[in-house]
């Protein structure tokens, strides 16, 4: 039951599938991560409204100059 | 402590995982420990597991809170719905419902509201998601990365009246896995200002419907 709770996003977000963790990898640090905060991404074809909704993040969250992707 | 050198020392070796993106050994185990949610109902799936985590790694947590709770309330990034931040209280959340129902009342105003229980929300947070998230704030990689290698590899006891079991689940387990383990855990010092943010996000998304 304990194992359950480590496993309950399973099925709930495409953002775990790998069409996309291919572009975004497990932890955010993919190919394509930069191309999502600059809001040039094309999410793929099998993206549900919900998902690209998500990747293409509504005007109160702009994407700040200080996001610091070049220091993994 | 004291000794100057000494703090400066542990400081530094504590600020080791977030500068390089690394996920120490000694983080990645934690007590789930298992509390009634009802007394006297010992039901297993009745019970709220939060995790005791290692001291240090949710001291880091907390600390990845405070930064990326400061940069969403500068840059206006949680939304007005939303309670959990500071200077707002579950108390005033509370009044002003009562407020509404009773202002709507009073005008005789017909109104809905809906009420859920997001039931597990902590455990269901996508880590990739939360990431894309917290980047937008201006957290680094490294920092993203070294908390949630450490959840995802991290091995988990339970604990009971009893004791804690000798068998544990996760650690490295989780590569024979079809999906990495995801959520935050509760208990995690940054677990409220993550939910926080991501809700936020939704609260967006759903304005924009």
């Amino acid at each position: 039951m304990n194992e359950n709770t480590i496993k309950l996003a399973e099925g709930g977000s495409q953002l775990i599938e790998p069409f996309l963790t291919r572009d975004i990898s497990t932890f955010g640090d993919g190919p394509k991560v930069d191309d999502i905060l600059d809001g040039t991404y094309s999410p793929p074809p099998e993206s549900t409204d919900a998902t690209i909704a998500f990747l293409e993040a509504p005007p109160t969250h702009q994407y700040l100059p200080q996001y610091s992707i070049g220091t993994k | 402590m004291q000794h100057k050198s000494l703090s400066w020392l542990f400081y530094q070796r504590a600020e080791i995982p977030t500068i390089s993106g690394y996920s120490p050994s000694r983080h990645r185990s934690c007590i789930d420990l298992m509390i009634m949610k009802k007394a006297n109902s010992f039901h297993v799936d009745k019970h709220r597991t939060p995790g005791i985590l290692d001291s240090e790694f949710n001291h880091s947590n907390r600390a990845l809170q405070h930064e990326a709770m400061q940069s969403a309330l500068r840059n206006n990034c949680i939304a007005d719905e939303q309670y959990s931040r500071p200077q707002r209280s579950c108390i005033s959340h509370a009044l002003n419902w009562r407020l509404t129902a009773d202002d709507r009342q009073a005008k005789r105003l017909a109104w809905a509201m809906a009420i859920s229980d997001l039931t597990g929300c902590y455990d269901r947070i996508i880590h990739n998601a939360a990431a894309l998230v917290l980047l937008r704030l201006g957290l680094s990689h490294t920092k993203i990365n070294s908390m949630f290698k450490t959840i995802q590899r991290m091995a988990h006891r339970v604990r009971t009246a009893v004791s804690d079991s000798e068998i544990s689940y996760g650690g490295d387990d989780f590569i024979n896995w079809l999906f990495a383990p995801q959520g935050i855990l509760q208990g995690n010092a940054f677990g409220p200002a993550i939910w926080t943010i991501i809700s936020s996000l939704i609260f967006d998304i759903l304005r924009k419907k």
